[in-house]
């Protein structure tokens, strides 16, 4: 299909403008136009229907506004600057700014940032400006302190580098705590699911080809008309996952579109209103906008995982997701959408009605997005220093039914702290510490598992010390016992150890 | 309505729970029940009039038990919900759940103020009254 890639064989850009224009054109929403075409087929669906319109208003966190103050007397060139405490990046000229929307506020950081910025100049509301230079020949002032509105900005334009996601993955929690990820609240043993994407309204799904989305279409953006300007970043059509970069003039946006959010423990972020309007051109075009939430599949991933690539729980259909549970290992799971469905469609319906009162033109992109890039993951190059290299290999073990006192002996002879406790192939069970021993004779207990704690922590040797650093902080632990994928103790690996060998460096890595 | 009763662990042994019911004749939805070394928690709900209530606090006060009623425990603000969902699966009780029109629905009755949708909800559209 690559050659003819958005052929207009059943209609062009021109007959559908022309329609507009007469006030006769057929647009359905997406579902509306998956429905119909279940019954009849997408080809007689597509005889009737022009233009699909579609929605999504999801967390999208690569979003951001670039922002023109206009100078001040004396002038002033705008070194760092904060709004609302949320610093903008200033490595532009003097008084050009971006503000993004996971920046967060220096002084309410996780509730208050740079989506909740832009949010309050869509919405009119004051914001403080605060800004720092250091004073040059042609710009002298050196600080500055005013509130401004978005009516004060010469320019505040939205323009994110990634946008709208054909569709993303699910996610889950295998480990036993609650997770507090970009996908939400995640409760422990796959308690629940949450998943992003508006599956049956998705605008990238919907043009799975990509035939009509490319550089110039007009979009609704943020309850305003924006274009796209391109793909988006790690924008990778191979696996059903693209994404768009799209613009579009704050000033004429509104804030029930574009709202400022953030995920609790895990930052701020902008929900965004997206909606894209698909003019049926061709067969492929008409065939995929007619896609089901069942014929639109994503994967559960295991955030439980800290990795980059997660395993896959099971696959699962927008259909399965929407339903609100789905089954995971026999046991019936409730899910959350993070984007809103309920907006989503209220946003692919007033495209609609723009459409059909002549307020939005179609636009044939100038150019179309690639649908050839792949995804790369950044290869770690600086060698990261690995437990293998810190850890102690020749220490004691001991088995849950020896006494305490045996312990206390191992405990003293080698100088350590923390006693892993194995059964009989040296698998581990547990770990006592010094101090669990000095507990345990103030209250009297003789027995080992009475007082070895059972739920351990452990490490690989391949695993990074900064991962290892983490978890000590995490847990306040001092020592792991490190563990080879059968769960036999290979050494240990404690707070000491990484600091004496790190100590001549200055810092921990 | 709904309450939370704090039995000290004096009381441990003692039937009041089920004493309180043979006295008002009336049944008890318990919501929660936690008991630890100090104290025992029951968070029920139960429709009373309002003389009625009077006599029930009472009858727990009397017998050492501390009452809090914990009328509508969640707030919601619907200028500020977007009808995301992301708290949804997150309710033990079902006090949320997702309308046909995708619209989420609050059953601000049933909450038993776990906190889990307070922390969750990307808009700070929800808060708790009690705890
Ligand atoms: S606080 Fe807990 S019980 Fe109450 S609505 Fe939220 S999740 Fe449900
Ligand atoms: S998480 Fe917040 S915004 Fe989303 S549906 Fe629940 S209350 Fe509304």
């Amino acid at each position: 299909m690559s050659g003819d890639r958005g052929a207009e064989t059943l209609r062009s850009y021109e007959e559908i403008n022309e329609k507009i224009r007469r006030g006769d054109v057929v647009v359905l929403t997406a579902d509306d136009y998956a429905r119909l075409a279940d019954e009849r087929g997408w080809r007689e669906a597509s005889r009737e229907v022009d233009v699909v319109t579609t929605g999504t208003f999801g967390a999208m966190c690569s979003s951001g506004a670039f922002l023109n103050f206009g100078h001040t007397e004396p002038p002033m060139k705008m070194h760092r600057c904060w709004l609302n405490d949320v610093p903008a990046y200033k490595g532009l000229a003097a008084v050009d700014a971006y503000i993004g929307a996971t920046a967060m506020s220096e002084t309410r950081p996780f509730e208050y940032g740079g989506g909740h910025v832009i949010e309050d100049l869509v919405a009119g509301r004051e914001v403080e400006l605060r800004a720092e230079a250091y004073g040059t020949d042609c710009y002298p002032r050196r600080y500055l302190e005013t509130s401004i509105t978005i009516y004060d900005l010469n320019q505040a334009i939205l323009v994110n580098p990634r946008n709208a996601y054909q569709r993303y993955n699910a996610a889950t929690n295998s480990t036993d705590r609650i997770l507090y990820t970009y996908m939400g609240t995640l409760l422990p043993y796959y308690g629940n699911v949450t998943f992003s994407g508006s599956g049956v309204l998705s605008p990238l799904y919907k043009d799975l080809y990509l035939e009509t989305i490319g550089i110039g279409t007009r979009i609704f953006l943020g309850g305003g008309i924006g274009y796209i300007i391109g793909e988006g970043t790690q924008h990778n059509p191979s696996i059903g996952m693209s994404t768009l970069m799209v613009r579009g003039d704050l000033r004429k946006m509104n804030p029930r579109y574009l709202r400022g959010a953030s995920f609790y423990r895990y930052g701020t972020t902008l929900y965004v209103g997206v909606g894209i309007a698909i003019p049926l051109i061709n067969e492929n075009v008409a065939k995929t906008a007619a896609l089901r939430d069942e014929d639109i599949y994503t994967d559960i991933l295991d955030y439980g995982v800290p990795s980059r690539s997660r395993p896959s729980v099971r696959r699962v259909s927008y259909a399965e997701l929407k339903s609100g549970r789905i089954v995971i290992n026999d046991r019936s799971v409730k899910v959350s959408p993070l984007s809103s469905m309920k907006m989503a469609m209220e946003i692919a319906s007033i495209l609609k009605k723009w459409i059909e009162e002549g307020i939005f033109y179609l636009s044939r992109p100038i150019e179309l997005l690639p649908n050839d890039t792949v995804f790369k993951p950044l290869e770690v190059r600086r060698r990261e220093p690995r437990v293998s290299e810190v850890m102690r290999r020749d220490i004691p073990t001991i088995k849950a039914d020896e006494d305490l006192r045996s312990a206390a002996k191992l405990l003293v002879d080698h100088g350590i702290d923390h006693l892993p406790v194995v059964d009989g192939y040296g698998r581990l069970v547990g770990i006592v510490t010094s101090w669990d021993i000095a507990r345990a004779l103030a209250y009297g207990r003789m027995k080992l598992e009475d007082i070895m704690t059972k739920r351990v922590i452990t490490a690989t040797d391949y695993e990074p010390i900064h991962s290892v650093v983490a978890k000590m902080e995490r847990y306040n632990i001092s020592g792991l016992p490190v563990v080879d994928s059968d769960n036999r103790v290979i050494g240990l690996i404690t707070a000491d150890d990484i600091s004496r060998k790190f100590a001549t460096r200055g810092a921990v890595p | 309505m709904r309450f939370k009763l704090t039995f000290p662990k004096e009381l441990a042994d003692k039937p009041v729970f089920s004493e309180a019911i043979l006295r008002f004749h009336k049944p008890f939805n318990i919501i929660e029940a936690d008991v630890d070394a100090e104290k025992g928690i029951i968070v029920a709900s139960v429709d009373l009039s309002e003389s009625d209530l009077k006599d029930f606090i009472r009858f727990f006060e009397e017998r050492g038990v501390r009452v809090e009623l914990l009328a509508k425990l969640l707030e919601v603000d619907l200028e500020r919900c977007i009808s995301c969902g992301a708290c949804v699966s997150l309710c033990p009780v079902e006090a949320i759940t997702i309308a046909k029109d995708w619209s989420v629905v609050f059953d601000e009755e049933r909450c038993v103020a776990c906190g889990l949708c307070v922390n969750a909800c990307p808009t700070h559209a929800l808060k708790l009254s009690i705890r």
